[in-house]
């Protein structure tokens, strides 16, 4: 039971009382944790935010929040460390919300240390379980923003690729994000303290890539006054990207081919050959085997290239990730333009969901930029911030969606289905009803609870039943 | 696609790089900057993705002096003008992901038709997406 105590297991402490937090941190510090505390939910989240932990003890009452309204948040963390509510205000409703929103365990005040230490040791166990079951949960993303099926899938080709060695081949439409993903594999991977060579392909002109991949030796051709050394030596140990390889001109792909098969080269105009240890990404928006179809690209190559492949959705595929992609952008944007935050009305996502995002992420990173390049002073987003195309399309499919509600609203009676008793009827009727107001709710109010309460007049407790009737949850923002 | 420019490291060769590259650009589209300070400033008002920055490193110090402004840098398609190929200066140069490298004693000709390329691919791309 002892092995639990790694000095990894890290352990952080969220409630106001300073005492009990000294007397916990003391305990844990004997057990062999490393553990710290925080007296508020704010920097309780703070810290979590800007470090990794993997166990938070977190109170309820906390004199800036809920702690249980702080669950789903915490829960989503992508290092996703195990939450156990500690409180001095048990209650069972409290202990049947926190474990549906994905608590550990609910623990009253003042927890034995045995029982405490025993929870620990189970948490501990289930992670490092968890862990070798799914290597995701251990990487580092690097800028791959979202939570959706579709990201989360690639991520988990990231996760393998970057425990191996083979060469990966990331395809996906012009900006969806190839080179933040093979910079996530590099960075993940064992090279990671090595170099990321990136080649831009498309940019070379087909009399340099030769030089500019192998290298050349001094007087070579008219312009070669020095010895160079290519971007291929340049990887050494590394891994070497290679951005738009579609666009590698078929004279050369034989040649790097076989520079390829046995990382070894000659450099332009040199006698002997030079070696290389690279792992090689490459990506491109074209479908390679189209392009081998049409003689463009060596089929040979391409087998080489897509030892492991990784496919990236669409945006428009990946919809569900809008929200936190256009918080985690404007923030940076924000950021950069040395401009306060700006806060984004429900409506002015909806619009950016409504559109289709030829572009993908790059597109919208630049709809943001021109968005808030052109605001002056204003706090909020609006949708008549955005630029007209996209309010265009998403008037249209509003005015669709209107049409098809007024069809299916759930107040008409369904003549196609066997008529329904008043009761049921009533009951139906009242709980669309009340799923959309709550999830309306929820968005006007920013995930907070207080605001919710606040807007709805209804208390917490009510709040919380109707949530949890309906299967919805509220995290804090 | 805007192309900036930060050149204080070769002063010497400067009416050379601007009659070689510089005057190969549509004026409108270029921007000269002669100071960090003033490159960080246009960096922060860049697009994402849609402007090609070149820089001239004269010394490795200038190199280190880059690494503050990182993540300015990756807003853009950066090209890197080095001192020397040492491995010591290509690491450094490798840690800003440049898309072409090349060397400030160069004739500048192969970064006029780099640029000229990354300009045209990036419109083309831009365009196909309309």
């Amino acid at each position: 039971m002892k092995a639990k105590s790694t000095p990894q297991s890290r352990i952080l402490v969220v409630d106001d009382d300073e005492m009990f937090c000294d007397v916990m941190l003391r305990h844990l510090l004997k057990m062999g944790y490393y553990a710290r505390f925080e007296l508020s939910l704010g920097a309780g989240m703070k810290n979590l935010q800007e470090n990794v932990y993997d166990i938070v003890l977190l109170d309820v009452m906390l004199p800036d929040g809920d702690g249980l309204s702080a669950l789903p948040e915490i829960c989503k963390l992508s290092y996703q460390p195990e939450v156990i509510i500690v409180t001095g205000d048990g209650d069972e409703t409290g202990a049947e919300l926190a474990l549906k929103n994905g608590a550990w365990d609910y623990i009253e005040k003042p927890p034995a240390i045995s029982k405490l230490s025993l929870t620990l040791t189970r948490v501990l166990q289930y992670q490092k379980e968890k862990k070798e079951l799914n290597p995701l949960l251990i990487l580092d993303r690097e800028g791959v923003i979202g939570e959706g099926r579709e990201i989360r899938q690639a991520l988990k080709q990231v996760a393998k690729a970057a425990n191996s060695n083979t060469n990966v081949l990331i395809s996906g439409e012009t900006g969806t994000g190839k080179e933040v993903f093979a910079l996530a594999i590099h960075k993940n991977s064992e090279r990671s303290d090595k170099n990321m060579v990136v080649v831009d392909c498309a940019s070379l002109p087909e009399n340099l890539v030769g030089s500019v991949l192998f290298g050349h030796i001094k007087g070579a051709f008219t312009g070669a006054t020095e010895n160079h050394t290519g971007l291929m030596k340049q990887a050494d140990g590394g891994t070497l990207f290679l951005d738009e390889i579609g666009e590698l001109p078929l004279n050369i792909q034989k040649t790097f081919l076989r520079a390829l098969q046995e990382r070894k080269f000659r450099p332009v105009g040199g006698s002997r050959e030079v070696s290389s240890d690279f792992r090689l990404i490459s990506a491109t928006n074209r479908n390679l085997a189209e392009e081998v179809k049409n003689g463009a690209f060596r089929e040979d190559l391409l087998f080489r290239l897509q030892t492991h492949q990784i496919h990236l959705p669409p945006l428009r595929k990946r919809l569900e990730d809008i929200n936190e992609l256009t918080t985690y952008y404007i923030s940076k944007i924000c950021e950069r333009l040395q401009t306060e935050p700006k806060r984004i009305t429900p409506e002015f996502l909806e619009a950016l969901k409504s559109y289709h995002w030829p572009g993908n992420v790059r597109e919208l990173i630049n709809t943001l930029e021109t968005t808030l390049g052109q605001i002056q002073g204003e706090k909020t987003l609006f949708v008549k911030h955005l630029p007209l195309h996209i309010r265009l399309q998403s008037t249209e499919i509003s005015r669709k969606k209107a049409a098809d509600s007024t069809i299916s609203h759930p107040a008409r009676i369904d003549r196609q289905q066997p008529f329904p008793n008043l009761k049921e009827f009533k009951t139906k009727v009242i709980d669309n009803a009340e799923i959309n107001y709550l999830k309306e709710l929820i968005t006007l109010s920013g995930n907070n609870v207080r605001e919710a309460c606040r807007i709805s007049g209804i208390s917490r407790a009510r709040l919380y039943q109707l949530l949890k009737k309906h299967h919805l949850s509220i995290a804090i923002r | 696609m805007d192309v900036i420019f930060y050149l204080s490291g070769i002063r010497e060769k400067l009416p050379r790089f601007k009659e070689t590259v510089i005057s190969s650009i549509p004026a409108e589209r270029s921007k000269l900057c002669n100071s960090l300070k003033e490159l960080s400033v246009t960096l922060r008002r860049a697009m994402a993705g849609r402007s090609i920055c070149v820089i001239a490193a004269a010394k490795k110090k200038d190199l280190f002096d880059l690494l503050s402004i990182q993540d300015l840098l990756k807003n853009s398609k950066l090209v890197l003008l080095l001192p020397d190929d040492s491995e010591e200066t290509l690491e450094v140069a490798h840690l800003l992901y440049p898309r072409y490298l090349d060397s400030i004693e160069s004739d500048y000709t192969n970064l006029r038709a780099v640029l000229f390329k990354m300009i045209n691919f990036q419109t083309i791309d831009c365009q196909a997406l309309r």
